[in-house]
């Protein structure tokens, strides 16, 4: 046992070494591409005021470091990171941590809500498609999965909105919580769930399929391999076979696309949240970018590197776990 | 006689193929019986359908088994699982990829002992200790929680026997279990199939293209060519008494290297059958015809009948060799000397 616990340490401590020089070029590399979009904060809260004049401007540009050098914003800013600050916002006029703070639960409730329906569901179908392959339950689902794989997560939650919300009033169609409800306990978890619902269905729906697909092909793949006949030759009910010997092994492929979709999923998240209302991150993104506020965009695209590299860390430990011949290094 | 498995006339038909054409052998408690063929003869799926666990695309086409009385082919998938792992077993030519490659060897043993017999996960672990004692793996309660990549190939086919014997099968199927193995390690494995086969008086079915191993472990022979048996005798009797009656069975028996090799390849090539085994694919003749050299017209037409040969000998053959030797009207040149 104690030697698992230090294969895991020195795993953590290895994803340490190789996240600081990432993340360190990440945010440089970011910084000089958002030099090249044109205009900058102070132009769009003078176009917006409708009523600027150069010197409010030049006025404006000094007070948020706007007027100096590229290198001297770039060294200003890295130097804000030194002391664990995230730079300050023009046009939320707060500190860009405390706006992330507040809208990271959201986006990453939303990921994992979605990334783990996905998963769950997507491994279900698959391993029925699997099961009866080439009959009419495999046929109907490979339907259903190319429906969800070429349809787009906004329309799904849209037409989502429109049946459940609308017709039936089932569901709540905006927003992460009922406003000025001010529940307690369990009454609040259930609020918060049902409003997870639909923007989950929508951002799930397309890996849902890939999941599908993987997890058919993979258990098909492992269903040809002899310790398949040595399982059924112990006597085991065909499902058990196909739960605890192919299913298992299939799991590894799965997890590794699993992981590499968390970062995909952040850009997804944008689209849905905007249709849903929910107040992510990655609303708070694009907001940013229409108003070239971006120290926040920084500050969003580093917790989103920070996020992805702790989701791989923890896919290489599963991994480790799934498959025993996985040394962690 | 006392028979635990009998195969009446079984057929298998893969897509395509016949693989298994008609076979009937009978299986006594406790004895060995070695299946002997080459690549393709059908060895794997005669067993496969005995255990009724062939792939989904093969079909029996005809034929009985009668397990302990019972006749397999009328049961219900669930009363065939009841006897899988149970009351017969089987072990597989390939120990590297038999077992589960993310499951630990002692789980995989618990797994079918659980799957049989009502025994709690603890008192599961210590039965899979001792089935790993008993097929001689060193430190057993350690390597209880190894995966099969920790282990050699002969630990791990060891690990399928202990598998195999878990719940005390009365009959064993051990399809090739030493072809994947290296020479020493081969007789250590065989060794040890016997071994457990007295201590728990089971019966063996033992699969092999090698005769070597068939002199040194059967009680009885059963060979197969192109999906057919066309002999079945005791081992003693092939090797050490009258021989083979069937020309493929000679022919099988010159082409092993004897002991005295080098002499051998300094003064003669190594002989061989003419011909592959697909020549006869399709003819209605014995389909050892088109590479017998003693075949006459009659074997073109139709197949030979397994018929008695002499006390317990059974063999296939329209012209069935006596003393080892082809009968007369096939001249004595190629007279084999046997011992």
């Amino acid at each position: 046992m104690s030697e698992r616990l230090h294969r895991v340490g020195r795993c953590l401590r290895r994803v340490v070494f190789q996240a600081v020089p990432t993340i360190l070029g990440m945010v440089i590399l970011n910084f000089l591409f958002l030099q090249l979009v044109p205009g900058d904060a102070a132009d769009v809260l003078a176009g917006e005021s409708g009523s600027a004049t150069a010197e409010t401007m030049a006025q404006l540009r000094g007070r948020f470091g706007l007027d100096q050098s590229v290198a001297g914003q770039l060294l200003a800013y890295l130097d804000n990171l030194a002391h664990f600050s995230l730079g300050y916002s023009p046009r939320y006029n707060a500190p860009v941590l405390d706006l992330i703070l507040a809208r990271l639960p959201g986006t990453l409730i939303l990921m994992f809500g979605a990334l783990g329906t996905a998963f769950i569901v997507g491994l279900i179908i698959g391993a029925i498609m699997s099961a009866w392959a080439g009959k009419w339950a495999d046929r109907v689902l490979s339907v259903v999965a190319l429906l969800l794989y070429s349809t787009p997560g906004f329309w799904i939650g849209l037409m989502a909105i429109v049946l459940f919300s609308v017709h039936l009033g089932w569901l709540p169609a905006g927003s992460d919580a009922t406003i000025g409800a001010h529940l307690h306990g369990l009454d609040f978890l259930f609020d918060r769930l049902r409003h997870l619902i639909l923007p989950t269905i929508a951002l799930a729906s397309f890996f849902v399929a890939i999941y599908a697909r993987l997890t058919r092909a993979a258990m098909l793949e492992v269903n040809r391999q002899d310790f398949v006949r040595t399982a059924m030759a112990k006597g085991l009910h065909p499902w058990r076979v196909q739960i605890s010997h192919i299913l298992r092994n299939a799991l590894i492929p799965i997890t590794t696309v699993a992981g590499i979709h968390l970062g995909n999923l952040l850009g997804g998240a944008v689209v849905v949240e905007t249709v849903f209302g929910w107040p992510g991150m990655g609303r708070l993104a694009l907001e940013a970018v229409m108003a070239r506020d971006f120290h926040v965009l920084l500050g969003v695209l580093l917790l989103a590197s920070f996020v992805v590299i702790i989701a791989n860390a923890l896919i290489d430990l599963l991994h480790a776990w799934l498959d025993p011949r996985i040394e962690v290094r | 006689m006392n028979a635990i498995m009998e195969a009446t006339n079984l057929t298998v038909a893969f897509p395509g193929t016949v693989a298994v054409q008609g076979v009937t052998l009978s299986i006594q408690a406790g004895e060995t019986l070695a299946l002997v063929g080459e690549s393709g003869s059908g060895k794997s799926a005669t067993a496969l359908a005995l255990m009724r666990l062939l792939p989904a695309s093969a079909r029996i086409l005809s034929g009985r088994v009668r397990f302990e009385g019972t006749d397999l082919m009328g049961q219900p998938a669930a009363a065939l699982r009841r006897l899988r792992g149970k009351r017969i077993s089987m072990i597989f030519q390939e120990p590297m990829t038999s077992l589960n490659p993310v499951m630990s060897i002692g789980g995989q043993i618990a797994e079918v002992l659980r799957q049989h017999e009502s025994l709690s996960r603890k008192q599961a672990r210590d039965r899979a200790v001792d089935l790993l004692a008993l097929v001689r793996i060193p430190d057993p309660a350690r390597r209880y929680d190894e995966f099969p990549h920790n282990l050699s190939g002969g630990m791990r086919q060891r690990v399928m026997i202990a598998m195999a014997v878990a719940c005390n099968p009365r009959l064993l199927i051990a399809d090739e279990p030493t072809t994947a193995l290296d020479v020493t390690i081969q007789a250590q494995i065989l060794e040890l199939l016997d071994g457990l086969r007295r201590q728990l008086s089971m019966a063996v079915l033992l699969i092999t293209h090698d005769l070597g191993v068939v002199a040194q472990w059967a009680d009885r022979v059963a060979v197969m060519y192109a999906g057919r048996i066309v002999e079945q005798t005791t081992a003693a009797r092939l090797f050490q008494g009258g021989g083979p009656a069937h020309p493929y069975t000679r022919g099988l028996l010159v082409s092993t290297i004897a002991l005295d090799a080098g002499k051998h390849y300094r003064h003669a090539r190594l002989h061989e059958i003419p011909g592959t085994i697909a020549d006869a694919a399709g003819a209605p003749g014995c389909a050892f015809a088109p590479r017998c050299p003693g075949a006459h017209s009659d074997c073109l037409h139709r197949p030979p009948p397994l018929e008695e040969v002499g006390p317990g000998h059974l063999a296939a053959c329209f012209a069935p060799l006596s003393n080892g030797r082809l009968s007369s009207s096939h001249g004595d040149d190629d007279a084999l000397a046997l011992g």
